[in-house]
């Protein structure tokens, strides 16, 4: 990205992308980022601007409303016997200027086994970089931040002492962590993302198992005493934002359902039935379906969640567990933790 | 086609410049924005409603022709605000900027701040589009220039840093 303001590194970025020291994570100013498997802490003023998202590899572009600071890629190796190093090293060689400053530094976050950082000054593309790369073995993760040195110092130290040293990955037989703009879900594992809706007020994931056999759907709507007041909960449960080809058909109306969390009842509505082909095809391989829709009134959200799967892979735990699971990283706008992460 | 009057002393090419070519829209920088302070305009009618809302009532002026044909000076027109609205409304108070009321909006109502700020910014244009507040800013243009318009960034700037 050219720059109006270019300036050359300062000793002081060089010394910055030498070994990053443990910051003192401040929950009052920082707010969770958590995408396909790896998380960050960022300032709470700062937000995903452009998210390109796919399981196996996408990119994320941070900043505030005026400038991007932070660019973050993510790959998932196919091959098995994957090699951290000498990718990173190849990555480095093609993407950064000749006799780009690389240094291997020692991971501060679990689930990182090599992390890399690199100043590419390329005068040739008037481009200043700062680089890090960062391999998480059980994740099957490779993550790459770009941060651009002709950010503001300011945003480059938080860049430096806070984010880079928060990046966390999670493995992949452990739920995956999602979190953006103040919403956060977990997914099961084994579950991977189909489908992303981002709309103000409105966040919702479609995911899949294996060989697409079980699919999960997370949402969360706010402020939810507005959402009631155009639509009922129920009918909430039957709005969606994915396309499917099997319509659910059940017997029996939604039902009211209570659940615990965080020592809070929150008051909803529990469907069940069945996901059918439209005729004539209603008899070929039909879905158990569960779906639930509870009122956090304390947070301001509604939590929708609908598991369906064949009869003999249904379990009907994975949904109150990822309902449980909702707003793991909640902060308030203030930015101070509400919630223990 | 019938040719507007124009003055004889401009030259042709002011002349088409002044027809047919559009005139830079005046723009004023997010930080400069954010820190305008909001006003409620006098001598509008307020009720409460049921649900939490209020109901806005204005009087408004009127066109020329429409009064040549017959039609009263002012005519009456309501606005009704959901409970999101009041707030962001009430909060207009002249002394708090655009910047302070999001943050607290964003703090009221648990949503996340580029959020709140999206939806209370578009909420005040509309408010000053009906002529429900005013809104005031600290620095005054030094100039009569039309700032000129914020050149749009190229997405593929975004795409690659």
């Amino acid at each position: 990205m050219s720059s109006p303001h270019q300036r050359s590194i300062t000793p002081s970025l060089q010394h910055s992308a030498s070994v990053p020291h443990s910051p003192i994570l401040s929950s009052a100013h920082s707010s969770a980022l958590a995408w396909s498997g790896w998380q960050l802490e960022i300032p709470f003023e700062w937000r995903p601007l452009r998210i390109e998202s796919g399981w196996m590899r996408g990119a994320m572009l941070v900043g505030t409303a005026e400038t991007p600071l932070l660019q973050i890629k993510w790959w998932r190796p196919e091959r098995k016997r994957f090699k951290a190093v000498p990718w990173i090293e190849a990555r480095v060689k093609s993407v950064a200027a000749k006799g780009a400053l690389v240094k291997y530094l020692k991971p501060q976050r679990d689930g990182f086994a090599t992390l890399v950082s690199a100043v590419d000054n390329n005068l040739k593309k008037n481009r200043n970089r700062i680089l890090w790369y960062a391999h998480a073995p059980a994740a099957n993760l490779i993550v790459e931040l770009v941060a651009n040195a002709a950010a503001p110092d300011d945003a480059l130290t938080l860049i430096h002492d806070t984010v880079v040293p928060s990046l966390a990955a999670t493995g992949l037989d452990q739920p995956t962590r999602w979190a953006v703009y103040d919403v956060s879900f977990e997914s099961p594992p084994q579950f991977t993302v189909a489908a992303i809706k981002m709309l103000a007020g409105d966040i919702a994931l479609e995911l899949f198992g294996r060989k697409r056999k079980s699919r999960l759907v997370l949402r969360q709507v706010y402020p939810s005493q507005l959402a009631l007041t155009r639509r009922g909960i129920a009918n909430w449960l039957e709005s969606s934002h994915f396309k499917e080809h099997r319509k659910f058909r059940s017997s029996k109306k939604p039902a009211p359902w209570k659940l615990e969390k965080d020592g809070r009842a929150l008051e909803g509505v529990l469907r069940r039935g069945q996901k059918r082909l439209p005729a004539p095809l209603g008899w070929c391989a039909p879905r158990e379906s569960i779906a639930a829709a509870l009122n956090d009134a304390a947070l301001g959200r509604l939590l929708l969640a609908e598991y369906d799967a064949p009869k003999k892979h249904f379990d009907e735990s994975l949904l109150q567990t990822a309902l449980l699971a909702m707003n793991w990283a909640h902060t308030n706008s203030a930015g101070a933790a509400s919630t223990p992460r | 086609m019938v040719l507007p009057f124009i003055h004889p002393q401009l030259c042709i090419q002011s002349q088409l410049q002044f027809m047919f070519w559009r005139r830079p829209k005046q723009t004023i920088p997010r930080d400069l924005a954010l820190t305008a302070r909001p006003t409620r305009t006098e001598g509008i009618a307020r009720k409460e409603l049921p649900d939490g809302g209020i109901a806005l009532t204005t009087h408004i002026e009127r066109g020329t022709w429409m009064r040549v044909f017959g039609a009263s000076e002012k005519f009456e027109r309501t606005f009704q605000l959901d409970y999101l609205g009041r707030d962001v409304y009430d909060a207009c108070n002249g002394s708090d900027d655009v910047q302070t009321i999001v943050r607290n909006f964003a703090l009221k109502h648990k949503i996340s701040l580029p959020e709140a700020e999206l939806a209370v910014t578009t909420f005040l244009k509309t408010l000053m589009g009906r002529g429900l507040i005013a809104m005031a800013m600290d620095e005054p243009r030094k100039s009569h220039a039309p700032i000129p318009p914020k050149k749009k960034r190229n997405d593929d700037n975004l795409r690659e840093l």
